[in-house]
């Protein structure tokens, strides 16, 4: 294991130093000219003078190999106004985090849940409706979903015409000037959300680990249902601990609804895919066994069957990593898109940076939010392997070289 | 006897399976649609009422200004009639602009707040979101194929390049990239066309190629590979008459799942007002949500649902014909 995570790091090493060069490029087909383009358009001396004195007078080869130093340093330079962009993204990254680690935990516990019952069922016309489901998800216009669930949320909620997220103070701060882009954003970071975010981990991983010496102990397995509702109340707890319960529901509040959208949207694939590989196992010598030495059906689903069925799930899922990233920041931006009808909610998180700075053309920023996404996707794949490793000896012993082997 | 050729089997698997032909029908109703909007434009349509871009229709009512309303359609309130104009006095007649209701001969889906028909709107969108969706498709197979061809039969050095470079566009979501392009100086150039190759091109270079690779490789592995070697065939015809068949498949269903993806983000591109396609489902939403509604009470769902439906049938289309092609692969592998 110890040796296969060191590969895995080195190679994404290799693989974010490409991105930031991919990114680099990208920036400079973006802005023809430079920074000093924007405001400085007569005065060639001063001109010259600026450009001297940030490195654009250089060659490109140099600005890059500049540029590649100044990320491994972790300066990801500053917006337009001085802001330093490192400051800005760890402010905002918690939330898309969250959202993004809770939508897809959900969305792999229904998905293989829907997909093991749907697969392993012999009606023809289940299959077809649920199959025709999960595309139907799947393929959903996202700035749609995002106004149904949220004209739906407030009609619920009784919450008016107005947008619902006057409950934060802290995020209720009115527009700050990032840049040159306006947009809504917490004045200061949210201690709450990280310590939310490890919260969630710790006692995740806690739970778990409690299952196996509790197995061994009594020869009894602890249901799901209590493993979450123990894993909801531990979160309570703790959150009663730090005496800002009510904070955190406004927080959950919040996040409840791009969490929901990302999880319809990620959920239709992952059904389809354990569907499939369930459909795949079923045939199987040791299921035959399974079955002929007396054990119940249910058991031989869950046990044998659906634990394989996970593995094509995973693999599928760091193919397709990029489409839920990319959906996240999607959901997150379409949910404040303005709208007559009272249902935009500005949502701080990582496509409020990104999509603002685009609308005002501040391309640091736009690095330094892409360079943040490029983070984030290395390390759900470093975390996915890892999974993947713990569930597929193979991977471990390198015989079958990457996790998306199998992800047909 | 003869024996049944791979094509042949495979044919009739596709055309056993019911979503996949569900498919099959959707994409050709898209191209109905598409082929029929000029038509129908040019024979039963005016420009004036259902012009896609420039269109407009509405109801023009007389109506009698009173103090208290007895009869909804003919009176209207002195209250009501002064926002409308000013100087009214009571017994005046002013005339109310209204849009007209959805569901009816004229305009089956209704008007959007700018009162252009949606169902004309709809059909006429259906052209560019055909282009982008073939040219995504067919640039994603070519590439992912010859990306995934040439690494994993030459392995080494060019396998270990090629798949970094996959891993790298991989972490450039394709659609975000699409909105950055849509937002920078080629925002003039992002014609359908250029939309679609360019998606098609990093989502057959990321995701596509680093599955049909590994699809190659066990291919590659196969004993009939290293007979048809001892026999004496070179590359050219390992590759094109053994390895390339064995990923059709495959190909096909990342091709579509790539069209499928290159809809939605261009519509959602359009949907952000970052591409140049003024004609778009995605613009649809768009200017439903955005647009100050013309005196309509509550919100223009026909024009918002119709439009994402549009957007979900189309790609979603695309995509069943993808899971036929699928069970293809699994079937005859």
């Amino acid at each position: 294991m110890g040796r296969f995570l060191v590969r895995r790091i080195i190679s994404s090493i290799i693989t974010l130093f490409l991105f930031a060069t991919v990114v680099f490029f990208v920036a400079k087909v973006m802005m023809p000219g430079d920074f000093t383009n924007n405001f400085m358009p007569g005065l060639g001396e001063r001109r010259a003078a600026m450009q001297a004195e940030l490195g654009l007078d250089r060659s490109v080869f140099e600005q890059w190999w500049r540029f590649i130093g100044s990320f491994v340093q972790g300066r990801f330079g500053e917006t337009t106004d001085g802001r330093p962009i490192l400051d800005l993204m760890t402010t905002l990254l918690p939330w898309s985090l969250l959202i993004f680690t809770l939508s897809v935990t959900l969305a792999f516990l229904t998905g293989h849940w829907l997909g093991k019952i749907v697969g392993w069922s012999k009606s023809r016309r289940l299959k077809g409706i649920i199959r025709l489901g999960a595309v139907t998800t799947h393929t959903l216009f996202p700035p749609f979903l995002a106004f149904l669930l949220a004209i739906a949320w407030i009609r619920l909620a009784g919450l008016g015409g107005r947008s619902a997220m006057t409950t934060l103070d802290n995020v209720d701060q009115g527009g700050i000037r990032v840049g040159r882009a306006f947009m809504i954003l917490p004045a200061n970071g949210e201690p709450l959300l990280w310590q939310m975010s490890i919260a969630f981990l710790v006692t995740g991983i806690l739970i778990l680990a409690i299952q196996k010496p509790f197995r061994r102990m009594f020869r009894k397995r602890i249901p799901g249902w209590v493993l979450f509702v123990s894993w909801v109340g531990l979160n309570l707890a703790f959150w009663q601990y730090l005496g800002e319960r009510a904070k955190a529901l406004d927080i959950l509040f919040l996040l409840s609804l791009p969490l929901l959208a990302v999880a319809i949207l990620t959920v239709g694939e992952i059904i389809l895919v354990v569907e499939a590989a369930m459909d795949g196992v079923s045939q199987e010598e040791y299921i035959h066994t399974a079955r002929a030495i007396g054990m119940p059906e249910k058991q031989v689903r869950d046990r044998h069957a659906a634990r394989v069925a996970l593995l094509p799930a995973l693999s599928r899922f760091v193919v397709s990593l990029p489409f839920v990233l990319s959906g996240l920041v999607i959901v997150e931006y379409a949910f404040s898109v303005p709208t007559h009808y009272g249902a935009s909610i500005n949502f701080p998180g990582l496509s409020s940076v990104l999509f603002a700075s685009l609308q005002a053309r501040d391309y640091p920023l736009v690095v330094g939010g892409l360079l943040f996404i490029g983070l984030i996707s290395v390390g759900a794949r470093i975390v996915l392997d890892v999974l993947h490793a713990m569930l597929d000896p193979r991977t471990r012993y390198g015989q079958t070289d990457r996790p998306a082997e199998m992800a047909i | 006897m003869r024996r049944r050729s791979w094509w042949r089997i495979a044919l009739g698997r596709f055309r056993s399976n019911k979503l996949a032909m569900f498919g099959v029908f959707l994409i050709a109703l898209y191209a109905v649609a598409a082929i029929a909007h000029p038509i129908l434009m040019a024979t039963v349509w005016n420009r004036a009422t259902y012009d896609p871009i420039f269109g407009h229709d509405d109801i023009i009512i007389e109506k009698t200004v009173v103090e208290e309303l007895t009869d909804d359609a003919t009176q209207i309130e002195l209250m009501r009639a002064r926002m409308l104009n000013p100087f009214v006095a009571v017994g005046d007649t002013v005339s109310e602009v209204t849009l007209p209701e959805p569901f009816t001969a004229k305009h089956p889906l209704g008007v959007d707040n700018l009162g252009r028909d949606v169902l004309s709107m709809v059909l006429a969108a259906s052209t560019p979101s055909f282009v982008v969706g073939l040219a995504a498709a067919v640039t994603t197979a070519i590439v992912g194929l010859a990306v995934a061809t040439i690494s994993a039969y030459r392995r080494g050095a060019t396998d270990m390049l090629m798949t970094e470079v996959s891993d790298t566009l991989q972490l450039l979501p394709a659609p975000l990239l699409m909105v950055i392009l849509g937002a920078g100086p080629f925002r003039d150039s992002l014609n359908p066309l250029a939309f679609g190759v360019v998606y098609g091109v990093i989502s057959g270079a990321s995701g596509a190629a680093i599955v049909l690779r590994s699809q190659a490789l066990t291919v590659l592995s196969r004993p009939f590979i290293d007979a048809t070697r001892v026999a004496g065939a070179g590359a050219k015809q390992i590759i094109l008459k053994h390895l390339l068949p064995h990923l059709v498949p495959v190909a096909a269903l990342y091709m579509l799942i790539g069209a499928s993806g290159a809809i939605v983000a261009d519509g959602f591109v359009s949907f952000l007002g970052f591409s140049d396609t003024r004609l778009n489902w995605g613009t649809i939403i768009f200017f439903a949500l955005s647009l100050p509604p013309a005196n309509r009470a509550g919100i223009p769902w026909e024009a918002i649902i119709s439009a994402a439906m549009a957007i979900s049938l189309f790609s979603a289309a695309f995509y069943l014909v993808g899971l036929g092609f699928r069970d293809i692969a699994r079937s005859t592998d």
